[in-house]
């Protein structure tokens, strides 16, 4: 993980070292994160910790987290991302799935008997423009609701693999926090 | 549409309808327009609709004749009378349908819709005896 954090300026050393004597290293303003923050997780450190021994201990814990809770917030939220990609491209497919194939879903006329019932029946004149016409209305109807279920039931899929992503990655914070917080950290996420 | 009203008017003159409560009519001419933009005139015959109708104001029914042997009838739900024209309505089988029937002159302009399709009718009614017992 690279990151660059700094001692005092001369300027902030000039305005704090006589009130803040002990006060820790903080990051360099310049968009670097700590490894902690980079997960989200925000630890200061309490005791006084050095740059370097944070950088350190956050590693320990990173690792120590990763192992207790099986989940690796890089890995899962690439993972996350694969998710989302795939449930894209099963979402496209579904569009793209079942073009022309109304054709198959011409119904057959009412029931004997029916006077106003029987008119305009799919196998009323046969070969008929209207019969096909007719089928391929209600064909593309029927495909129409079919890839809507079908993309309803991708993106049900989605959201309940990126919940269960979402769960790992908040059990990971959770046990990040309490070894840096055993390790005098003040964290926060 | 309107050359198939023409034809009714002139090839098959209708007759005086008012006061009666049962008459026989006739299809001429028949369109049917699909969702897609497609029209097309047709035979009655090629799309199930009878050459005959009778058409029963008293016992709200609408059915082929005995002749035809197609043994077919449809009930009426929604009847009015109202400025010498006759309304008639329903649904059967997933089709709306309605009569509209001049009393003056007998033409009669019929409407019936299913998903994605309807069909227009157009034709004549002359009145016919009253059953026996009616």
């Amino acid at each position: 993980m690279k990151r660059i954090l700094v001692t005092y300026s001369v300027l902030f050393a000039g305005l704090f070292t006589a009130g803040f004597a002990q006060a820790p290293p903080v990051s360099e303003p310049s968009g670097q994160k700590t490894l902690a923050a980079t997960v989200g997780v925000y630890a200061f450190p309490a005791a006084g910790q050095t740059s370097e021994e944070q950088s350190k201990n956050e590693a320990e814990c990173y690792s120590w987290a990763a192992d207790n809770t099986k989940s690796d917030p890089f890995n899962l939220a690439k993972k996350m991302k694969q998710t989302e990609q795939s449930a894209d491209r099963q979402k496209e497919q579904i569009a793209q799935s079942g073009q022309g194939a109304g054709a198959a879903g011409a119904v057959r006329g009412a029931a004997a008997g029916a006077l106003i019932g029987e008119i305009a029946s799919n196998d009323a004149g046969e070969g008929a423009a209207w019969g096909a016409a007719a089928g391929l209305i209600a064909g593309r109807r029927k495909a129409r609701r079919a890839k809507q279920g079908a993309t309803e039931q991708v993106e049900h899929q989605e959201a309940h693999q990126q919940q269960a992503t979402a769960e790992q990655i908040e059990g990971f914070k959770k046990a990040f926090g309490v070894c840096l917080e055993a390790k005098k950290y003040l964290v926060k996420y | 549409m309107a050359a198939g009203l023409a034809l009714a008017a002139t090839v098959l003159p209708a007759d005086d309808l008012t006061g009666s409560n049962r008459f026989l009519c006739s299809s001429v001419e028949v369109t049917i327009c699909t969702a897609l933009g497609e029209c097309a005139s047709a035979p009655p015959w090629n799309l199930d609709v009878p050459q005959f109708i009778e058409v029963d104001l008293e016992n709200k029914s609408l059915s082929t004749t005995e002749a035809s042997g197609e043994n077919r009838s449809t009930p009426i739900k929604n009847l009015e009378r109202d400025g010498g024209l006759i309304f008639l309505q329903g649904v059967e089988n997933g089709r709306a349908f309605s009569f509209v029937i001049a009393e003056e002159d007998g033409l009669v302009s019929i409407a019936v819709a299913r998903d994605g399709l309807s069909v227009s009718v157009f034709g004549s009614c002359t009145p016919m005896p009253q059953k026996a017992g009616s």
